[in-house]
């Protein structure tokens, strides 16, 4: 590596700073957060921007194909349903249930975690190490199948689909935050600023909390790829958000009846889908990556 | 060696408590009587509800009701289905080999296909071929199951009419079920269409083993990519290298061995998920295992079937992973001394 740089000056940046510089050299990464704030946005205003009502069904307009088709209207842009029902609204206000929710039970779960994991992170003995044997088996469980043994319980529905989601997600979080904050409690910046006389309360707000929030975002943002895709899988199999709600997975899924007769139904959630997920694995791996670089530097 | 066998056998003691205390537990959460969960008699009519209490030890403390539970589990007393009536544990065992089938298919697919790619990926004479299969494992990693199960029936089965689109073998051929595992079956069956058959089982395993196997195959390429540039960037494969070793020889010897390890931790902790995405490809391609049985039962109420589904798919679960860490303490010395208080 060459030592002497020419056009060197200081950098004094703020951590973020340098963070999302490194970040922005990723073009893919750039252009997938444009997407994945695309995405937030219309899960935020997609059902205000949606044209018709996601439930109206219009009887003289059955499985009409997206208006680039040649038979398609301009009335509707993806085209409708078998029941007449718009996609282009119903998609709108999908992302909100799908996306919208997962992002949504990602952050519930992470302040739950927070809580949760730090008071574990700081408790020691018989509660610590009952608390890991709890953990281990959680932890063994993938989130999906214990999503679908709290909706056996509950009962199918996106409430309760959202509710097992979160809970599901609950043992990842406890157990990252619970990790991060035994490690960092050994550290010698944290133990001087005990020295200093502060108290658990304030250990933690200036001492754990500003340490431990980047990596905190990226797992986060890993943990909503897989929020939604529990979530949409919930509603294909039937046992999460039901029948004429729009949720992406129940109408891939009610649509799978027609799906060689029109299989615009089917494809253009699924693309949706497919946008949400990808572009947040792409963010979260860039970040990921950036994080490396600027710990290198 | 014996500390850790002792350490795993406890973990699994420990994990078996919690697995079953909880499927208990299910008994009193789930919306129904009590007695109707434990029997799986739907309605309970006054005159037999004293007796069944008895017999099920309602009237005693809840400790006395779990051992009860165990003693009824161990004998396979699972109850009764409360749509069909009949015994749970032989309806459960009956499914189950379908469901390993098809997880153990895909995992070694996704063996196969996953290493090769994840050194080349590793090697750094070719970024772009780097860059290319990064790309497509994050692809294959953002792909909603379904939705990649549906293109491709669309594509293969509608489209060009190569594989079928749904269950594990044509209705015309008639196999007598000895192991549950079809293409045993097939094999040690004495019909004199057996060829036939056996080729009709693997157009029907094709796709959902494919769609099954996306998953841990990106996981596997982004694990093996990582471990083998760490294995590579050791001293130990640059001295190697410095004795003039080529780079065949330096994979076999040095790279393999060493990097492979989290390949086989990586899998043990992913098995978990593999056997869920498992119950929703079942679901997709009619596939006739414990997944799609279980979603039928969570849309039927079927409460007695719903507690046994989760017992065996749980206890595969667990099993699979403890076995997994052992492979991988045989391999690996170095994980016989860590490992506290980890699966």
């Amino acid at each position: 590596m060459v030592k002497f740089r020419f056009f060197s000056s200081p950098n004094n940046s703020s951590p973020f700073r340098q963070l999302w510089r490194l970040f922005q050299r990723n073009h893919f990464a750039l252009v997938a957060s444009w997407v994945f704030a695309f995405m937030l946005l219309m899960a935020i205003l997609g059902p205000l921007l949606a044209p018709y009502s996601p439930y109206m069904q219009q009887s003289d307009m059955l499985l009409v194909p997206p208006s680039w088709d040649v038979n398609g209207f301009i009335q509707s842009p993806f085209g409708t349903d078998a029941l007449g029902r718009d996609i282009l609204s119903r998609i709108l206000v999908g992302i909100s249930y799908s996306f919208g929710l997962g992002i949504l039970a990602v952050i519930l779960a992470l302040s739950l975690g927070l809580l949760i994991g730090t008071l574990a992170g700081f408790s020691k003995g018989v509660k610590a190490s009952f608390l890991n044997h709890v953990l281990d088996i959680a932890l063994t469980m993938p989130s999906l199948l214990i999503a679908i043994v709290i909706v056996a319980i509950l009962g199918p529905g996106i409430a309760n689909s959202f509710w097992a989601v979160v809970l599901a997600m609950l043992p990842q979080f406890i157990h990252h935050i619970r990790t991060e904050v035994t490690d960092m409690l050994d550290k010698d910046f944290v133990i001087a600023y005990r020295l200093d006389g502060a108290n658990n309360m304030q250990v933690f707000r200036f001492a754990l909390l500003p340490n431990m929030i980047e990596n905190i975002i990226i797992f986060s943002t890993m943990a909503i790829s897989s929020s939604v895709l529990d979530i949409v899988v919930l509603g294909f199999i039937g046992i999460g958000a039901q029948s004429p709600e729009p949720e992406l997975g129940t109408m891939i899924a009610d649509s799978l009846g027609v799906f060689y007769l029109s299989p615009w139904t089917v494809m253009l959630p699924g693309i949706t889908l497919f946008l949400c997920i990808l572009s947040t694995n792409i963010v979260g791996d860039g970040l990921r990556h950036a994080l490396k670089e600027r710990r290198l530097q | 060696m014996l500390n850790y066998f002792y350490r795993k056998l406890s973990l699994l003691f420990f994990i078996t408590f919690g697995v079953t205390v909880f499927v208990f537990s299910l008994n009193f959460l789930f919306p129904t009587d009590v007695l109707s969960n434990m029997s799986g008699i739907p309605n309970i009519g006054e005159e037999d509800y004293a007796a069944l209490a008895e017999q099920y030890y309602l009237n005693n403390s809840v400790i006395i009701q779990y051992f009860a539970f165990i003693g009824r589990i161990w004998q396979g007393d699972w109850g009764v289905s409360f749509i069909t009536g009949t015994s749970i544990y032989s309806q459960v065992f009956r499914v189950l080999p379908a469901t390993i089938e098809l997880a153990i298919y895909a995992l070694l697919y996704s063996f196969i296909v996953a290493i090769p790619l994840g050194i080349l990926a590793s090697s750094e004479t070719y970024p772009w071929l780097d860059k290319s299969i990064l790309a497509l494992s994050i692809i294959g990693f953002s792909m909603p199951i379904f939705w990649l199960a549906l293109l491709l029936i669309l594509v293969f089965s509608i489209g060009l009419g190569w594989f079928p689109t749904s269950g594990r073998l044509s209705l015309i051929y008639n196999i007598p079920s000895s192991s549950g595992f079809l293409l045993f079956d097939i094999i040690r069956s004495n019909v004199d269409y057996k060829v036939e058959a056996f080729f009709d089982a693997l157009r029907h395993l094709a796709l959902p083993t494919f769609v099954l196997a996306a998953y841990p195959t990106t996981v596997l390429i982004r694990t093996t990519r990582q471990s083998m540039k760490d294995v590579m960037n050791t001293s130990y494969v640059k001295a190697a290298k410095a004795k003039g070793l080529t780079s065949g020889q330096l994979l076999r010897r040095h790279g393999l061995r060493n990097g492979l390890l989290p390949v086989i931790q990586m899998l043990g902790m992913h098995f978990g998920t593999v056997i869920t995405l498992a119950m929703v490809t079942e679901v997709i391609f009619a596939w006739p295992g414990v997944g799609s049985w279980l979603v039928d039962a969570i849309h039927q109420r079927d409460y007695p079937a719903i507690q046994g589904g989760l017992l065996v798919i749980s206890g595969m679960v667990f099993i699979a992973t403890i076995l997994f860490d052992l492979l991988y303490m045989i391999f690996d010395p170095i994980a016989r001394i860590r490992g506290h208080g980890k699966i």
